[in-house]
C-alpha cells in the first residue's frame, strides 16, 4: 500500500511538472481568424498590400457616391434608417452613427492602407508599380475627402482644411503619374492617365484653373478607368457594387422625381416588383412611385472613376464660358438632347454644364464637389429650409459637406481641445 | 436524558476487559464506539486530546503506555497481543491523540475504539458479530449482550461481504409527517448514498458491520447525523424524521470550495436551489426559469417571448464593459459552454434577441441542485474567468448500495398564451386612395384625410394559442457497490408564432461506482438533441412584428402584389421564413476520489462539452415580391462546434492539532481548453425550393471562423478551524490564459475569509434564547475575466481585393494594433453578512452586503478611426464598482401535520458604477441611446432632456447636449414565494416578483409615432394633451424644428427621446401553482406507489406603467461586451402566459 501509495505521489508531482514545463506551449494563441503582424513580409507581400489598399478604396467609394448621392438629392433615402435620412436632409450630426461607420473609416482605412506600402522601402522607387497603386489609391481618397469632408484627417494627423487636402492629393496624384508612366505596364499607364485626371480634378476643385486645364488636356481620348468590382455572396459589403446592393439588398435608393428625365445618360426604371423599397409607405409619402437606379444593375458592375469625357468637363469648366457652351452643345447632341437656346451669361451657362455634368456622372460621386466648387449653380440638390419630403422630418438643412466624425475629434489628440 | 452506567466486559477472543455502558431503564449494556482509526473524532472525544508524545525506537506497548501518560487518556490493550518487537518512533508533541494513535499503530493490526471517554486498543480482523446483536428503536445507539466482540469491525477496507449488512428506511418531515424524496442519506466515511424515492423510502446495502454514522441531507431541512451501530445478523431499519429549517449551516456545499465543505466552513456565499422541488412543484420548465427569482442577487431576464429563446442572467450586475456578463456554467464539476452559437449574433442570422438558449439543453428533471457562486470573494477557485460569477449544475446520482431500482415517469402539458394584443396601424386617407377605384378597402369612398386603421397581425390571425407536450422518464438504483440514475426526456412545444417551436430530446447516465471505501468513481453522460425554430422579429423588416409600422393605405383588395398593410411581407410569406438549429451536445465527466488515509483525499475531475449546431436560414424563391430584394430563393447554412475539456485535481489533507483545531490543506491545478469553430455557407438564387442546397444555388459564398483558449490554474487553500465553529480561510490561485500568450505574467489571485458561528458558543444559548442560530462571515476575494485567444496581438484581416482583371485575390486589411500589456480584468470584491435562525430555525435570514469592483476593466480606448484599424484593442484602464445588499429571508410560520405555511422574501440593491475609464472618453453602444460614462451604470440612458414645454408658443426647450435619463440595470429586485401545504397533500405555491429602478427605451412607440407615423396618438390630435403631444412630438409646425436646446440650435426627436426611454419598474404574478399528492391507494390503481398532480400558471398578472407592451423585453443580441448595454425594446415578443397540468408518478 505504501508503495504504491508513493508511486501515486510521485506520478502526480511528475505530471504536475510536465504540466507546469509545457504551459508556455499550451498557451501559445491560436486563433486563425486573424493575421499576426509578423506572419506578413512587407518587402514580399508588398503587392498583396497595394492592391489591398487599392481595394479599400473602391470599397470607400460606392458608400461614398451612395451617401454624396443621398445628400446632393441624385436619390431618395427610400428606407427607414433616421441616420441616413438625416444625410437626404443635409443635416448631418457629427454623432450620426453611420458618418464614421459608412464614410469616415472607410475612406480612412484607404489612406491609412496606402501609406503602409509607401513607408516599404520597395526596388526601382521611381517606377515600381506597388507604389503607383498605393499613390492612386491614396491621391483619390485625399481627393474625395477634400470634396465630400468639411475638412480631414490622415492617420491620426491634424486636421487639414479643404485646400490642404487637394494639395495632397495632387502630390500623390502627380507621383501616381510619374510612377506610373515609368513603370510603363498597362496597368501603370492606366493608373498614371487616371492620376491625371484625378490631379485636374483635384486642380480645378482648389481654383488652379490652368493646372487643372493642362493635366486634363492630357489625358487621350477615349480613356476610361474603372473601379472593378466583384460578385461574391460573402465578400458583397468589401468587393460588390454598394449601389447595387443597397438598390437591391436593402430596397434603400431611389431616383429622386427630378432625376426621371429622359435621356440615355441617365439610367434609371420604375422599380419592378422585386426591387420595391424597404420603407413600405415610401410612395405614399414621397408622392412619386419609387424608381430605381439602372447605372449599376448587379454586384459586379464597374464604376467609372476617371475618363477623357470627365477632363474635357474639367477643361471647359476651367478655361471660359464658351468653351463650356461648346461642350454643352456636343454633349447634348451626342445624346439626342437639343440644342441648349438658354441665357448664354456665365452663370447660366455654368448652370447648364452642372446639369449636362450630373446627367453625364449620374451617380459617380461628382456631384458634392462640384456643389462645394460652383454652389447655386448645381440645381436639385434639397434646398436648405424647404420640407424634406418625409412626414414628421425637420427641414432641409444647410450643410455643403459631411462633418468630422466626433469619434475622430474625441480620439486624436490632434483635434481634441 | 439518561444516564449510563459504565460496566465491564471480557471481549472473550482478545481478553481485553472492555468497559461497558449501561443505559438507565434499559436491560441492556450499550458500547458507544469510535470504530474507524483515523476518522475524525467528534467534538470533545477525548481522541483530539493533544497527544503530547515523543519516542523514539520504542517498544509499541511502552508506547501506548506513554501516549497514556502524555495525553491524560485511558488507553486499555493487552500487551501479550501486540507485535512482538515491534518497535516505534512518534514525534507526536502537537498532534491529537488520534493522530498519534493511526501512527503508532500504523503497519499493525491493531485497530482502536473510544469507549466513552477510554480508548481501547484490540486487532483489526473483524469477529462476526452474532445473533446477539439487536436493534433499538432509539436511534444512535445498539443494545447488546455480553459477550461483545466488537473491537474494531468497522475498521473500513478490511471488511469481506459478510461484515456487510443493509439499513433502510423511510424519510418522512418531522412537522408534517409526510415522505419526504430526495434525500440523500450517506455513511460517513463508507463512501456509501442512496436517495429517498417519492415515498420517502431508501436502502444503503454494503454497510459495514459496527457503529457507523449515516447522514441525511435536504435542501430546507435540518441536517441529520445519526450514530447507529449495525449488526451483522439481518438489515436494520432506521426511519428518519427531517425538521424543516430555514437555516442550513450544515448543508454540504461543493461550489468554490476545498476542505471543509460545510456551509458554516464557507465566510462566502454560495447560493443553494433545489431544483427537484422546483420542477415538481412550479411551472418552471427551464433552467433559466428555475434561476429566476429564486437566488437574491440573481438576475434573470427574458427578453424575449419566442419559445426556445434565452435569458440573460446577471451575477451581481455586470461585472464587465467589454466582455461577457454572463457566469461561467459548471455541470458536475467541469465547464460547459453557455453561449449561444456565435452565428446568431451575426448579421445573416439576425434574430435580435431570440437567441437559442443554452442552459436550456439541461432539464430540471435531471439536476438535483444548483449552486450559484456569486462574486470573485466565493469565485476564486474558479480563476481568472469567473468575475461574472459561477453556475455550478449538480446532476441526480444513482443511490450506490440500495439493491433496488426506482421509477419515476413525468407527463406535462403547457397551454401558451401570446398574452399580447399588437397595436393597429392608422394613418389619413389619401386623395387617389379614397376615389371610387381606389384599390383600398379602407379609404374608398371616404373622405381625404380622414383616419383608418388596420392591423394586419389580427386581421390574418396570425398569433395562435402555444402548447408544450413533455414526458420524461428517470430510475435511480444500485447494487452494493455502485449506483445508477438513467434519464430520458422529449419535450415538444409550439410557439405563438406559426414558425416557432422546438422539440428537444435529453438523456443522461450517471454511475457512481465504490470499488472500495477509499475509492469513489462518477461517470456521468448527458445527451441533447433539439430541433428549434425561430421566427423573425426584434428589429427585422421581414418579423411578424414589423407589422406594426405597417400602413393601411397599402391595403388592397385588387389582387395586386404589395405590402398589403404589412410593413413588407406579409404573414404568409414570413412563416414561409426559415430559422432552425439542430443541436447535437454530449456532456460527459468523470471524477473519482481516493482517499489513501483518512485524513488525505485526492479529487480528479475531468470532462468534456462537445456540441454540433446546424443552423438554417432560408428565404424561399417566389413569384411575389415578398422579401427585400430577392425573390429568388436567399440560403444561409452553418455547422457550429465548439469543445470544451476541464482536467481539474485536488487534494485535501484534514489534520486536526489538540483537541479544538483543525487545518484543512488543499492544493491543486485546473485545465481548460475552448474550441469553437464555424463554417458557414450561403447560396442565392434557386431554380425550385425543394433544391435549397448552396451548391445549387446561382451565387455562392463562404466563410469560416475558428479559436481555440486554454487556462491553465494552479491553486492552494489552507482553511482553519476553532472547535467546529470559528473558521478561518485564506487560498489563492495562479492563473494563465492563452488570451495573452505564453509571454504574459501569471495571474494571482488571492482569497480570505472568516466564518464564526457565535451561536454554538455555550454561553449563547443562555444569552438570547430566542436567536438559536447566528452566523458572522466575512469574506475577500479576487478573480477575473478573460478576453478572447488573441486578443493581445497586433494583427491584420483577411480581405480580398479585386485585380485589375476583374478576378478576385487574397488580401489583408490592418484589424487591431494589439496591446503587448493586455491582463484579464480583476475582480475584487468583499463581501460581510450573517446567518440568523430564530424560535428553532422556523425564521431564518441570511444578510449580505457585497462590493464588487472590476480593476483593470478591458476597455476598447477607441482609436482615432483615421489610424485606419478596424478594431480597437483592449486596454486594462477602467473600473467599475458594483454593490449592494442581498437579504434573504424564511419563515414557516405554520408547522402542522394539516396546515403548513412558509414564506420567503428575497431582495437585492445593486449600485452599479464605473468608476474609471482611464481617460477614454464616453462612448455609446450600437443603438446610440445608451452611452458608457463615468459616474454611471454601463450603457446608462442618454438623450437631450426636456427642459420646458411652452404649449402656447408650442416651443420645447431640451438641454443642450445628451444627458443621462436612467439605468438599463434594476437598482432593486425583489420576490416572495409562499408555499401553503394542506393536510399534507395539498400545496399551494406563488411568486411575486419584480424589479425597479431602470428604464427601458420604448422604439416601438418612438418609431411608430416619429419615424414611420402609425399611430393614431400621433394622428389624432384629440388623443393626447397639446403639452404630452408636445413631449412626445415636439413642436410640429412645418419648417420649424421640434425641439429647440438651451443654446437656440434645433434638436432631433431622436436625439431628444426624452418621452420614449420610460420606467420599466414592473410587479408580476411570475407563477401560481397547485401540486396534489395523491393518496397511495389511489395511485395504486395506476400501479403506481406513488403520484403527484400539479396545475401552475405562468406570468398571470403584470403591474407597470412602462408604455410598451411588457417592461422585460429586449430586442438587441446582447451578445457580449458594450453590446450588452445596447438596450432597446423594438419589434420583440413579450413574453408569454402559461398555464400548466403535470402529472408525476413513482414506481
Amino acid at each position: 500500500m505504501r508503495s504504491s501509495s508513493a508511486i501515486l505521489r510521485v506520478s502526480a508531482f511528475l505530471a504536475m511538472g510536465a504540466g507546469a514545463l509545457s504551459c508556455s506551449d499550451y498557451l501559445t494563441v491560436e486563433n486563425p481568424s486573424v493575421i499576426a503582424i509578423d506572419e506578413i513580409d512587407p518587402m514580399a507581400d508588398a503587392t498583396t498590400l497595394s492592391n489591398s489598399a487599392h481595394q479599400n478604396f473602391a470599397t470607400a467609394h460606392g458608400w461614398l457616391i451612395m451617401y454624396s448621392g443621398w445628400f446632393t438629392g441624385e436619390t431618395d433615402v427610400s428606407e427607414t434608417f433616421p441616420t441616413r435620412h438625416d444625410f437626404g436632409r443635409r443635416a448631418i450630426g457629427p454623432t450620426n452613427t453611420n458618418l464614421n461607420t459608412d464614410l469616415w473609416a472607410p475612406l480612412s482605412l484607404a489612406i491609412a492602407s496606402s501609406y503602409i506600402v509607401l513607408e516599404v522601402n520597395l526596388p526601382n522607387p521611381d517606377a515600381n508599380l506597388d507604389y503607383v497603386r498605393a499613390r492612386h489609391a491614396l491621391a483619390w481618397a485625399y481627393l474625395f475627402m477634400a470634396e465630400q469632408f468639411c475638412s480631414g484627417v490622415a492617420r491620426g494627423g491634424p486636421e487639414l482644411n479643404t485646400a490642404q487636402l487637394l494639395d495632397s492629393a495632387v502630390v500623390h496624384f502627380g507621383a501616381a503619374v510619374t510612377g506610373g508612366n515609368a513603370n510603363n505596364s498597362a496597368e501603370g499607364v492606366a493608373l498614371a492617365r487616371s492620376a491625371l485626371v484625378g490631379r485636374a480634378r483635384a486642380r480645378l476643385q482648389a481654383g488652379q484653373k490652368a493646372g487643372a486645364v493642362t493635366d486634363a488636356n492630357a489625358v487621350p481620348a477615349g480613356f476610361t478607368f474603372n473601379l472593378l468590382y466583384f460578385d461574391d455572396l460573402s465578400r458583397r459589403t468589401r468587393l460588390g457594387n454598394r449601389l447595387w446592393q443597397f438598390t437591391a439588398d436593402r430596397g434603400s435608393i431611389g431616383v429622386a422625381p427630378v432625376w426621371r428625365v429622359t435621356d440615355p445618360r441617365l439610367k434609371w426604371r420604375l422599380a419592378p416588383s422585386n426591387l420595391l423599397p424597404q420603407d413600405g409607405s415610401y410612395v405614399l409619402n414621397r408622392g412619386a412611385p419609387h424608381a430605381v437606379q439602372d447605372e449599376y444593375p448587379a454586384f459586379n458592375t464597374p464604376i467609372r472613376l476617371a475618363s477623357k469625357l470627365e477632363a474635357d468637363y474639367i477643361a471647359a469648366e476651367a478655361q471660359s464660358t464658351a468653351a463650356m457652351l461648346t461642350l454643352i452643345q456636343a454633349r447634348r447632341s451626342a445624346n439626342d438632347q437639343p440644342a441648349y437656346v438658354g441665357p448664354t451669361d456665365a452663370a447660366s451657362v455654368l448652370a447648364e454644364l452642372e446639369d449636362q455634368r450630373g446627367r453625364e456622372f449620374y451617380l459617380e460621386g461628382k456631384r458634392l464637389g462640384d456643389l462645394r466648387r460652383n454652389g447655386p449653380a448645381v440645381r436639385y440638390a434639397p434646398a436648405p429650409g424647404a420640407p424634406y419630403w418625409r412626414p414628421g422630418a425637420a427641414p432641409i438643412g444647410n450643410q455643403t459637406c459631411f462633418p468630422v466624425p466626433q469619434v475622430e475629434r474625441d480620439n486624436n489628440p490632434n483635434l481634441s481641445p | 436524558m439518561r444516564t449510563i452506567t459504565c460496566l465491564a466486559v471480557v471481549l472473550p477472543l482478545t481478553g481485553i476487559v472492555l468497559p461497558v455502558a449501561r443505559i438507565e431503564g434499559q436491560s441492556r449494556e450499550v458500547v458507544v464506539l469510535r470504530s474507524t482509526t483515523g476518522v475524525r473524532p467528534e467534538t470533545g472525544s477525548v481522541l483530539l486530546r493533544p497527544a503530547g508524545l515523543a519516542v523514539d525506537n520504542m517498544p509499541l506497548a511502552t508506547a501506548l503506555t506513554r501516549l497514556s501518560e502524555t495525553s491524560k487518556v485511558s488507553i486499555a490493550f493487552s500487551p501479550s497481543f501486540l507485535p512482538q518487537g515491534h518497535r516505534v518512533n512518534c514525534r507526536c508533541e502537537t498532534v491529537t491523540v488520534a493522530t498519534a494513535l493511526d501512527y503508532l499503530l500504523g503497519g499493525t493490526n491493531f485497530g482502536y475504539v473510544v469507549l466513552d471517554d477510554q480508548v481501547l486498543v484490540s486487532p483489526k480482523p473483524s469477529i462476526k458479530a452474532d445473533d446477539r446483536y439487536v436493534p433499538t428503536a432509539a436511534l444512535g445507539a445498539v443494545t447488546l449482550d455480553a459477550g461483545i466482540r466488537l473491537a474494531a469491525s468497522a475498521l473500513p477496507g478490511f471488511l469481506t461481504a459478510q461484515d456487510r449488512t443493509a439499513i433502510s428506511g423511510t424519510v418522512t418531515d418531522a412537522a408534517t409527517g409526510q415522505p419526504l424524496a430526495d434525500v440523500r442519506i450517506s455513511v460517513v466515511d463508507a463512501a456509501l448514498q442512496s436517495v429517498s424515492d417519492g415515498r420517502g423510502l431508501y436502502r444503503l446495502t454494503g454497510v459495514p458491520v459496527g457503529q457507523v454514522m449515516i447522514q441525511a441531507r435536504r435542501i430546507g431541512y435540518r441536517a441529520m447525523d445519526r450514530s447507529v451501530t449495525v449488526p451483522a445478523s439481518h438489515p436494520l431499519t432506521v426511519d428518519l424524521a427531517l425538521t424543516p429549517s430555514v437555516v442550513t449551516l450544515n448543508e454540504m456545499i461543493v461550489s468554490g470550495t476545498a476542505g471543509d465543505l460545510t456551509r458554516k466552513a464557507q465566510s462566502a456565499t454560495v447560493a443553494e436551489i433545489g431544483v427537484s422541488d422546483i420542477a415538481a412543484t412550479t411551472p418552471a420548465r427551464t433552467l433559466d426559469q428555475v434561476l429566476q427569482s429564486r437566488v437574491p442577487g440573481v438576475s434573470v431576464n427574458a427578453g424575449s417571448g419566442a419559445s426556445g429563446t434565452t435569458s440573460e442572467i446577471r451575477i451581481r450586475g455586470a461585472a464587465s464593459i467589454s466582455l461577457s456578463n454572463e457566469p461561467l456554467i459548471y455541470v458536475d464539476g467541469i465547464r460547459v459552454t453557455s453561449q449561444a452559437s456565435p452565428l446568431f449574433f451575426t448579421a445573416s442570422f439576425f434574430l435580435g434577441g431570440q437567441v437559442p438558449s443554452r442552459l436550456s439543453e439541461f432539464d430540471p428533471k435531471e439536476i438535483e441542485s444548483i449552486e450559484v457562486v456569486k462574486g470573485p470573494a466565493a469565485a476564486t477557485l474558479y480563476g481568472a474567468d469567473a468575475s461574472a460569477g459561477v453556475i455550478n449544475i449538480i446532476t441526480k446520482k444513482g443511490p450506490a448500495g440500495s439493491r433496488r431500482f426506482t421509477q419515476s415517469i413525468g407527463a406535462e402539458y403547457q397551454h401558451i398564451d401570446p398574452n399580447f394584443v399588437p397595436p393597429a396601424n392608422y394613418d389619413r386617407c389619401t386623395a387617389p386612395l379614397v376615389a371610387p377605384t381606389s384599390p383600398n378597402p379602407l379609404c374608398r369612398g371616404k373622405a381625404v384625410g380622414e383616419l383608418v386603421s388596420d392591423n394586419p397581425l389580427v386581421r390574418e390571425g396570425v398569433f395562435r394559442n402555444g402548447s408544450t407536450k413533455a414526458l420524461s422518464w428517470s430510475g435511480s438504483g444500485g447494487g452494493p457497490t455502485f449506483g445508477v440514475f438513467l434519464f430520458g426526456a422529449y419535450e415538444t412545444e409550439d410557439g405563438t408564432l406559426p414558425n416557432n417551436g422546438f422539440d428537444r430530446r435529453s438523456g443522461r447516465a450517471n454511475f457512481t461506482w465504490t470499488p472500495a471505501s477509499k475509492f469513489t468513481v462518477d461517470v456521468n453522460a448527458g445527451l441533447h438533441r433539439a430541433n428549434i425554430s425561430l421566427p423573425n422579429n426584434n428589429d427585422d423588416g421581414h418579423g411578424y412584428l414589423a407589422a406594426t409600422i405597417g400602413t393601411p393605405l397599402t391595403r388592397r383588395d385588387d389582387g395586386v402584389d404589395g405590402p398589403n398593410g404589412w410593413f413588407k411581407p406579409d404573414g404568409a410569406a414570413i412563416a414561409l421564413i426559415e430559422n432552425t438549429q439542430q443541436t447535437h451536445r454530449v456532456t460527459t465527466s468523470l471524477s473519482a476520489t481516493f482517499a489513501p488515509w483518512p485524513w488525505f483525499t485526492h479529487r480528479v475531475t475531468t470532462g468534456a462539452d462537445w456540441g454540433r449546431d446546424e443552423m438554417l436560414r432560408y428565404l424561399p424563391k417566389n413569384s411575389r415580391s415578398s422579401y427585400f430584394g430577392s425573390n429568388t430563393g436567399d440560403l444561409n447554412v452553418a455547422r457550429a462546434g465548439f469543445e470544451r475539456y476541464t482536467f481539474d485535481y485536488l487534494g485535501n489533507a484534514r489534520i486536526p492539532t489538540g483537541s479544538t483545531i483543525v487545518h484543512n490543506l488543499s492544493a491543486g491545478f485546473q485545465v481548460v481548453s475552448s474550441r469553437q469553430e464555424l463554417l458557414q455557407a450561403s447560396g442565392v438564387g434557386f431554380s425550385v425550393n425543394s433544391n435549397n442546397l448552396v451548391g445549387a444555388a446561382a451565387a455562392k459564398g463562404a466563410d469560416q471562423s475558428y479559436f481555440l483558449q486554454r487556462q491553465v490554474g494552479f491553486l492552494g487553500q489552507w482553511q482553519g478551524s476553532y472547535r467546529d465553529r470559528l473558521f478561518v480561510q485564506l487560498g489563492a490561485r495562479l492563473d494563465a490564459n492563452s488570451a495573452f500568450g505564453d509571454v504574459a505574467d501569471w495571474f494571482f489571485l488571492p482569497k480570505a475569509g472568516i466564518s464564526y458561528v457565535v451561536s454554538e458558543e455555550p454561553w449563547w444559548q443562555r444569552q438570547i434564547g430566542f436567536v438559536n442560530t447566528l452566523r458572522l462571515r466575512l469574506a475577500y476575494g479576487q478573480t477575473g475575466r478573460a478576453p478572447n485567444a488573441g486578443a493581445a496581438l497586433r494583427t491584420l484581416a483577411s480581405a480580398p481585393y479585386v485585380t485589375i482583371l476583374g478576378t478576385q485575390q487574397p488580401g489583408v486589411v490592418p484589424l487591431s494594433p494589439g496591446n503587448d500589456s493586455l491582463k484579464a480584468e480583476r475582480g475584487v470584491e468583499f463581501e460581510a453578512g450573517f446567518d440568523a435562525g430564530f424560535f428553532n430555525d422556523r425564521a431564518g435570514i441570511e444578510f449580505t452586503f457585497y462590493n464588487k469592483v472590476s480593476r483593470d476593466l478591458l476597455l476598447q480606448r477607441p482609436l482615432s478611426p483615421s489610424l485606419g484599424f478596424s478594431q480597437t484593442p483592449f486596454v486594462n484602464i477602467g473600473e467599475l464598482s458594483n454593490r449592494g445588499v442581498e437579504v434573504a429571508f424564511t419563515a414557516q410560520p405554520i408547522l402542522g401535520k394539516t396546515v403548513s405555511w412558509d414564506v420567503r422574501v428575497g431582495l437585492s440593491t445593486l449600485d452599479s458604477e464605473i468608476r474609471d475609464m482611464g481617460g477614454v472618453a464616453p462612448f455609446l453602444t450600437a443603438g446610440g441611446a445608451n452611452r458608457v460614462m463615468v459616474g454611471y451604470q454601463p450603457g446608462v440612458f442618454i438623450g437631450n432632456r426636456i427642459r420646458s414645454i411652452d404649449v402656447a408658443s408650442k416651443r420645447v426647450i431640451v438641454s443642450d447636449t445628451a444627458e443621462v435619463i436612467g439605468n438599463t440595470m434594476p437598482t432593486i429586485e425583489g420576490n416572495v414565494s409562499t408555499n401553503l401545504t394542506l393536510f399534507s397533500r395539498l400545496r399551494l405555491y406563488a411568486l411575486l416578483d419584480g424589479k425597479a429602478g431602470y428604464y427601458n427605451y420604448n422604439l416601438n412607440d418612438l418609431f411608430r409615432e416619429n419615424s414611420l407615423i402609425r399611430s393614431n396618438l400621433r394622428l389624432d390630435p384629440t388623443a393626447l394633451s397639446p403639452e404630452e403631444r408636445l413631449r412626445r412630438f415636439g413642436d410640429e409646425t412645418p419648417g420649424r424644428p421640434p425641439f429647440v436646446r438651451e443654446n437656440g440650435t434645433p434638436a432631433t426627436i431622436n436625439e431628444v427621446r426624452d418621452a420614449y426611454v420610460q420606467k420599466a419598474d414592473f410587479l408580476r404574478l411570475r407563477e401560481v401553482s397547485a401540486t396534489l399528492t395523491v393518496p397511495a391507494s389511489w395511485a395504486a390503481y395506476i400501479r403506481a406507489q406513488g403520484a403527484t398532480i400539479t396545475v401552475a400558471g405562468q406570468n398571470l398578472a403584470l403591474w407597470t406603467k412602462y408604455g410598451g407592451v411588457d417592461p422585460e423585453v429586449i430586442s438587441s443580441t446582447r451578445s457580449g461586451g458594450s453590446d450588452a448595454f445596447n438596450i432597446f425594446d423594438f419589434l420583440g415578443l413579450p413574453p408569454t402566459r402559461r398555464a400548466v397540468v403535470r402529472v408525476n408518478l413513482q414506481y
